[in-house]
């Protein structure tokens, strides 16, 4: 009977523990699982809660974080919106659509300009002029590694191209350059230099290339805040848990924020094993979005708000609060180490934010379990603590998790998979395919044979789309479309 | 004047040094006599490159003569840590203010055998070292389509120059694909930055391999042309 009052309580032990345990981003807004697989690389939305990016299908998508909706948009890479998010462009044969549009499900509507002779990828923008008559736009690329033209965005959203395309840097060999949102700065790895560690260059209007910063620290791609004060980016790092490495420790990639002003640096997230972020971009409230993977695959898109670190970056390891809730948070920090690491550790600063990393309920729950021990603790040192003292320096975290429902890509219409992949290499073929045109067309039958070979060809010199695939669904939608004129 | 003495002054200006270039000044290092003595006493020969920077906490790291081996430093306001490192193992000494007295802890750790680890970088770069030949390590990621369309491109500007290619795949992803590449396992390649970004690459010469991972894809002519410059020695 002894054992299994042990046993049930080990258990329940455990289960206390286990749960209280769990760390969250102290500065987490939203989180949201998705269902498919984003490339690392992605853009959000400036102004509203959306995200866009490219799936492992190649398929550009936009996805609604209040929502879960997704719509499909045309392109099969890096859909980057303009910095006031009224466009979003897609590299190679260059193009520009109206987000607008896009979101109401008019791709066909939505392309509003596109420049073929600008070539490359990796795409950023910086809103350099605007006035009355419209904005000037600068959109670099890395062609010929690092690439620029100025467009013309006039208020009604047409794009003219302002002046021939410049190759920026001569003499260096430029790496993942990101445009600030004025367009006046870059942040990129000059591999020319030693170290080629991640730079800030200020852009001359020469094309020349003036370093102005350097990071020191050999990061991923920059992106740069709206006010262009701070920048976020993400960073391998090796896992420690107390003084230990290992463990079940690797390499991992955390979010780091500098404020460039001050070159201090904070990490953002303390990614354990076979957890990663990537790619976190800014937001112009000042909220950052990353990209996490976790053990499992699973995707999420973060949304965090980091402005306490903004707000005192000098200090952003201190809270600016009363004595009452630092020696509060020190004690709660130190407690969660003691029960969920087994580390004993007289560091103040990093106690008070484990304290700030855990959730509301997990706070007031270690509180609540574990009163005689930190009753303990604050007798000994003399604190003069109470346990809603404790309490109420919980953090409050107002955490919103949306997992997005599965089966909310809709199903597979061939006139949108049409206008959305094929026109991307056959301009608007998709109005040329359509009943009129093919039923006064007297090849449409070998014509509907060649499409129907290219799509399940295995070769990549033959096979369409190039470089690309179709998933089995919209093989057949596309080919029940096609033959259907022919019947 | 003891050796030691001479040796960890030695030790510290190697340390100083590619931070100031950083502009990262390690201009504080705590408990520092004992950290640049258990640096004497470890032996090795340190490149030291900037690591991370979190609030006051600096790190940077160096890798040694032996493939898959780092040694860390990390700072902050009350404390500095040694580790020396390999995928298998790793030595912490932590120091604290005011008696920097040592605090060493060991662990162990399950090495990984699959995928390209440091023992077959370690091969691959012994071979170089004796056939005199040069190669390349390509990494991609399935979730970063412009790494995979590169890695065709790659492996034929590789073969036309007469070049090794070595095809590593993301080590957080479970499976390769249609494609005949390997998992990155090699802690050594991954301190090198290989991860930082899809696709990386590495060019490698007479046994010497890049110091950090050049990130990002280039375009075919790109390639070529920066591969023909550092097959030049440039």
């Amino acid at each position: 009977m002894k054992s299994l009052l042990g046993i049930c309580l080990f258990i329940w032990s455990y289960s206390v523990s286990s749960n209280v345990c769990e760390v969250e981003n102290p500065y987490l807004v939203q989180k949201v699982e998705i269902t498919d697989t984003p490339n690392y690389f992605f853009r959000a939305l400036p102004y509203s809660n959306h995200v866009s990016y490219a799936t492992d299908k190649r398929q550009n998508k936009i996805l609604n974080l209040d929502t879960g909706e997704k719509i499909d948009i045309p392109g099969q890479f890096d859909p980057v919106p303009s910095p006031d998010g009224k466009l979003i462009t897609t590299p190679q044969m260059f193009m520009f659509y109206n987000t607008e549009k896009l979101l109401a499900g008019e791709n066909k509507r939505a392309r509003v300009s596109y420049d073929q002779t600008l070539g490359g990828q990796y795409q950023s923008i910086g809103e350099v002029e605007a006035n009355d008559q419209g904005k000037t736009l600068r959109i670099i690329t890395d062609e010929e590694g690092i690439t620029a033209r100025e467009y013309h965005v006039s208020p009604d959203l047409r794009v003219s191209q302002k002046n021939e395309k410049r190759v920026l840097c001569p003499g260096r060999d430029i790496k993942i350059p990101m445009l600030s949102k004025d367009g006046q700065f870059l942040a990129a790895r000059d591999m020319k230099l030693t170290p080629s560690t991640t730079r800030i260059f200020k852009l001359s209007s020469t094309g020349d290339c003036e370093e102005v910063m350097d990071l020191g620290l050999y990061t991923g791609k920059v992106d740069f805040s709206y006010d262009g004060r701070l920048a976020v980016f993400h960073q391998s790092t090796v896992q420690k848990e107390g003084i230990a490495y290992f463990e079940d420790s690797d390499v991992v990639r955390d979010v780091f924020l500098m404020n460039l002003e001050t070159k201090q640096v904070k990490k953002i997230t303390n990614n354990s094993a076979d957890k990663s972020s990537y790619h976190p971009v800014w937001k112009p409230d000042n909220s950052i979005v990353f990209l996490e993977k976790n053990a499992l695959g699973v995707h999420s898109f973060v949304t965090v708000n980091p402005t306490p670190l903004i707000s005192d970056t000098q200090n952003s390891n201190k809270i600016n609060c009363d004595f009452n809730t630092q020696n509060s948070l020190e004690l709660i920090g130190e407690v969660w180490k003691s029960i969920c690491l087994n580390v004993k550790r007289d560091n103040s600063g990093e106690n008070i934010n484990t304290a700030l990393s855990l959730s509301t309920e997990n706070c007031t729950k270690l509180v609540e379990k574990n009163w005689q021990q930190f009753s303990q603790l604050n007798k000994d040192r003399e604190l003069g603590l109470t346990k809603k003292d404790l309490l109420a320096a919980c953090p409050q975290n107002k955490i919103t998790k949306i997992k997005a429902k599965k089966g909310l890509d809709k199903p597979v219409d061939a006139k949108k998979l049409i206008e959305v992949k094929c026109n991307i290499c056959h301009g608007d073929i998709s109005k040329q395919l359509n009943e009129e045109t093919l039923a006064t067309n007297s090849k449409a039958s070998t014509f509907g044979a060649e499409i129907s070979n290219r799509i399940r060809s295995n070769d990549d010199t033959y096979k369409m789309p190039r470089g690309s695939e179709f998933s089995k669904a919209e093989k057949i939608s596309l080919e029940n479309y096609i033959n259907s004129f022919n019947n | 004047m003891s050796l030691g003495y001479i040796m960890s002054f030695i030790l510290l200006l190697g340390l100083i040094q590619p931070a100031q270039a950083n502009g990262l000044m390690l201009d504080r290092i705590v408990c520092e006599a004992a950290v640049f003595k258990t640096l004497s006493i470890w032996g090795e020969s340190y490149d030291w490159h900037p690591d991370t920077v979190d609030g006051d906490q600096r790190s940077v790291k160096s890798p040694t003569k032996t493939i898959g081996k780092w040694v860390k430093l990390i700072t902050d306001n009350k404390s500095s840590t040694l580790i020396k490192y390999t995928a298998a193992e790793s030595i912490t000494i932590q120091y604290n203010i005011p008696d920097c007295s040592p605090k060493m802890t060991t662990k162990y750790k399950k090495i990984n055998r699959h995928g390209f680890n440091d023992r077959k970088l370690s091969s691959i770069l012994d071979t170089s070292s004796k056939s005199k030949r040069a190669g390349i390590i390509y990494t991609w990621s399935p979730f970063m389509n412009f790494s995979i369309d590169g890695i065709a491109e790659a492996r034929s500007i590789a073969k036309s120059l007469n070049l090794e290619f070595h095809l590593l795949y993301d080590s957080k992803v479970k499976n390769r694909g249609n494609t005949d590449s390997i998992k990155l396992n090699s802690l050594e390649l991954k301190e090198r930055g290989a991860e930082i970004h899809y696709p990386s690459l590495f060019f490698y010469k007479n046994g010497e391999i890049d110091s950090i991972a050049r990130p990002g894809y280039d375009s075919p002519d790109r390639l070529r042309s920066y591969l023909k410059k550092r097959m030049e020695g440039n």
